[in-house]
């Protein structure tokens, strides 16, 4: 072997020294995803019932979830917010003419779309009572096709658990008290007691170690919607409402009771009552008359007191609830009442597209897509509020 | 109600997709492989100290069969070798969402290897070796780990047997070649998504509201197989201070068969009122999925088979000898890991038969090996290397998590008495973190980036121990 001469060896030393720096490797945090400004929001599950499952004109459908306050709320928060998307044309489609009922097309329930989310946020299924946050089986449940559809056969709060959210919003209630207003039977309120007892149940199942803050939304005044007119309005439109018939050859007529515009004028008349079963009956021949005093659906002058009590009641226990857990508080039925001058107190015949007025979708029980807009500005106002946060508002254009 | 009573589950052209997925992972292979995709290079202790920086002058331990089989000549008499490494690592795999970790729980695994080199004189040498050059496997926990659907505990191993015959042309050249017999396993352990599953002609659970990822059965795959290639080397003497070697291993194809058995998870959904399945209210949907299992039924136990081409490598390199104690090799190594692009999958009915695309990529390997002899006894040895990943971004997931590597290698070698030597040798492996996913992509859609969930992490330790001796 001939003499070695250590220039040989000069590169060495500087490849080893590069190897030392390669060898730390690359753990790099651009890799993560960015964190969220507002960690309080990072992760977001919204519970409720029709109206922030998106329910709107007796549907539901995609485009009628993604104007849901929730979706709106979601992207003020400016965080991910999957919903259970059902295909076009809904499940079941929504109406597109509130006189006749037609829906969108003719098929019972479009399947969801695909492909499926890691989870869901917006965990609200149209029909939900406060139990239905609990359970799916329970004999006063009123867990439906859609609960299958939206939730797999799990209940709203264990899927909710599986966003494991930092931020919730809880608007549910207004089906405990809504049947009883759309059909004049005030037995279907649920009790106070249990409606407290569930609530409290949920809500504690719901503030898991990951919950960082919470929106209570209270319980919706049913009388105030436009599905509801009072007797006296239906009175001053019997022509109206005759004309309809007189147009068919097998109109019969429809005849208002004198005690709708006197004694009954205060009653509240559905209008699935009014419009669907007195009218269509009229429509195959019958002679028919809206009774304000004794018809079953028409909602007395006492029962609506008793409605109304009831929402009080509830919200009473929402507001405690949230306030016990530091969590944030919203009655939405002062939003309601600002836009009241808007809302028709009967329906407007002439303006099909608008028949409930521009905050209500064509079943005159869910708010639409402005409505929406109004709930999610004052959402945003009373997290704000609570939290100290600066969630910016949402255009009014949307 | 949208559709009729349960009466069509599962229906095989859509399992299908679920089994090829499965499969196709099973073949894919694990993360506890320590050099690119699933590759194992510690195959010798002596080799493992230098960072595997070889083929221009192997270790003398027989290991030249694998690494360059020019390199095993010269030695005349018997020598043998057997090792292994120990192989630890750790990992684990951060959601993007949640921030929630689920780690590896892989147990230290043991890779053998046993060298035998016969010397009939200085000019010719006949060998016989057997090593594991490609496999290894995972295990991360079951429960809510969201891979599982990808595979949660797998496991490959490909033992290659290689009689060979090295010669020396000239006093500067040598070359050497052997057949290879690729005995190969597969298993793969994995959870099926009832959500991707069909309800109903053209409807999957999933349309009907069951979340995706709600776990159904239990799959235990396995396969085994043989396969055939070779492996050829030479090796330069260029100066008396300069050696410079290259070997080729020719790919192998190797076609497993095996069988494929499932076993019932329960979902424990009890189905809502007014179900669109049809069912009662509070009917267990486990129930129904059950009759899937019975005999002849679609998750009933079958034949499998399909093949896996196990990469060609390509390596070059020199050795230089520094001063008359030190010796400095380096190696370059090219893997053809291009030739793993897609697996067919052949099932027992060919309804279930499909394809799984990988895409990998060829890749590039640095090799920085020094070996200092202390005295006549004792060789001290380190080096480094870096390799490129194999997987491309779209097939990050929990059978392979892998990334580029960068490794630090310490070894030495004692020889105790004139015809005994053991060496030992550790080996350090940091992984890049990596983004990667934990799902498949929807059915009838290749992967993509976009299905990237989450950061997988990876950190390796190798230990690896050769006694040779020299009869």
């Amino acid at each position: 072997m001939d003499s070695l001469s250590l220039p040989r060896l000069r590169w060495i030393a500087p490849v080893l020294l590069c190897a030392a720096v390669l060898v730390a490797g690359c753990d790099d945090e651009e890799l993560l995803p960015p964190e969220t400004e507002a960690p309080l929001f990072e992760r977001y599950a919204a519970l409720g019932n029709s109206i922030t499952a998106g329910f709107q004109s007796g549907g539901i459908s995609a485009s009628t979830q993604q104007e849901s306050y929730a979706a709106l709320l979601a992207a003020s928060m400016d965080t991910e917010f999957n919903q259970p998307l059902l295909n076009d044309p809904g499940c079941p489609p929504p109406i597109v003419d509130a006189l006749t009922g037609e829906r969108a097309a003719n098929v019972d329930c479009a399947l969801r779309t695909t492909p499926l989310p890691p989870v869901i946020h917006n965990v609200a299924v149209p029909g939900a009572q406060v139990i239905d946050l609990l359970t799916n089986l329970d004999s006063n449940s009123s867990a439906n096709t859609l609960t299958t559809f939206i939730l797999g056969g799990r209940t709203q709060l264990e899927a909710a658990a599986d966003v494991q959210p930092t931020f919730a919003t809880v608007w549910i209630g207004n089906n405990d008290v809504l049947g009883a207003a759309l059909s004049g039977n005030t037995d279907l309120i649920t009790a106070a007691g249990d409606f407290e007892t569930r609530y409290r149940q949920a809500m504690d199942s719901l503030a898991t170690p990951d919950l960082e803050g919470a929106l209570l939304i209270g319980v919706a005044n049913p009388t105030l919607i436009p599905h509801l007119s009072p007797g006296a309005a239906y009175a001053q439109a019997q022509p109206t409402i005759q004309a309809l018939l007189d147009g068919s050859d097998t109109g019969g007529q429809f005849v208002v009771a004198d005690n709708c515009a006197a004694g009954g004028a205060t009653s509240l008349v559905p209008y699935g009552y009014g419009f669907g079963t007195l009218l269509a009956q009229a429509q195959n021949g019958l002679s028919v008359q809206l009774d304000c005093l004794n018809d079953p659906p028409v909602l007395t002058p006492e029962e609506t007191a008793t409605v109304v009590g009831a929402v009080q009641q509830f919200n009473a226990i929402i507001q405690a609830e949230a306030q016990e857990r530091g969590w944030a508080y919203l009655d939405p039925n002062p939003v309601l009442q600002e836009q009241q001058d808007q809302v028709p107190v009967f329906p407007d015949l002439e303006n099909q597209p608008a028949i409930f007025g521009p905050f209500f979708s064509l079943d005159g029980v869910h708010p639409n897509g402005a409505a929406h807009v109004l709930v999610a500005n004052a959402a945003v106002d009373a997290i704000n509020a609570q939290y100290g946060t600066d969630l910016p508002p949402i255009a009014t254009t949307q | 109600m949208i559709l009729p009573p349960i009466r069509c589950l599962l229906r095989r052209k859509r399992f299908a997709a679920v089994l090829s997925g499965l499969v196709g992972l099973l073949l894919l292979m694990p993360s506890e492989a320590t050099a690119q995709g699933f590759s194992i290079y510690e195959q010798g202790a002596c080799t493992m100290g230098r960072a595997g920086a070889t083929v221009a002058d192997p270790c003398e331990d027989g290991s030249g069969i694998y690494f360059n089989p020019a390199g095993l000549t010269g030695r005349p008499g018997l020598t043998l070798s057997a090792g292994a490494t120990a192989v630890l690592v750790g990992g684990d795999f951060k959601s993007d969402r949640t921030g929630e970790t689920w780690d590896l729980q892989n147990d230290p695994i043991f890779v053998p290897h046993l060298y035998a080199n016969y010397g009939l004189d200085d000019q010719l040498s006949i060998a016989l070796g057997a090593y594991v050059p490609y496999g290894l496997g995972t295990e991360w926990p079951t429960g809510d780990f969201p891979g599982r659907f990808l595979g949660y505990d797998n496991s490959l191993e490909a033992i290659y047997v290689q009689p060979t015959l090295a010669y020396r042309i000239t006093d500067r050249i040598s070359i050497g070649a052997g057949p290879i017999l690729a005995i190969s396993t597969v298993e793969l352990n994995q959870q099926l998504d009832l959500s991707t599953v069909e309800a109903a002609e053209g409807t999957t659970f999933g349309q009907l509201g069951i979340p995706l990822q709600t776990s159904f059965a239990d799959a235990n795959l396995e396969g085994h197989g043989l396969g055939f290639g070779g492996n050829i080397g030479i090796q330069v003497k260029a100066t008396d201070w300069l050696d410079v070697g290259a070997r080729f291993m020719t790919p192998i194809t190797v076609d497993y068969d095996g069988t494929g058995s499932f076993s019932q998870v329960e979902t424990g959904i009890e189905l809502p009122p007014d179900n669109p399945l049809g069912a009662p209210a509070g009917f267990p949907l486990d129930a129904i999925i059950a009759s899937q299992f019975a005999p002849d039924s679609t998750l009933d136990a079958q034949d499998i088979s399909t093949e896996i081409t196990l990469p060609m490598q390509i390596v070059a390199g020199v050795k230089v000898q520094a001063t008359p104690q030190l010796q400095v090799l380096l190696d370059y190594q090219f893997t053809g890991w291009s030739s793993f692009d897609v697996i067919p999958l052949d099932f027992e009915n060919d309804e279930l038969d499909s394809e799984q695309i990988e895409d990998y990529e060829n890749t590039n390997a640095v090799r920085l090996g020094v070996e200092y002899e202390l005295n006549e006894s004792l060789r001290l040895r380190a080096g480094y290397l870096f390799n490129e990943a194999a997987a491309p971004e779209a097939t990050v997931t929990p059978l392979l998590p892998e990334a580029d590597r960068n490794h630090l290698t310490a070894g030495l070698g004692w020889r105790i008495v004139p015809n005994v030597e053991v060496n030992v040798a550790y080996q350090y492996i940091n992984q890049n973190d990596r983004r990667g996913r934990v799902r498949d992509a929807p059915e009838g859609e290749e992967p993509t980036a976009a299905l990237n969930s989450g950061l997988y992490t990876f950190t390796g330790h190798l230990i690896g121990t050769t006694l040779t001796l020299d009869l």
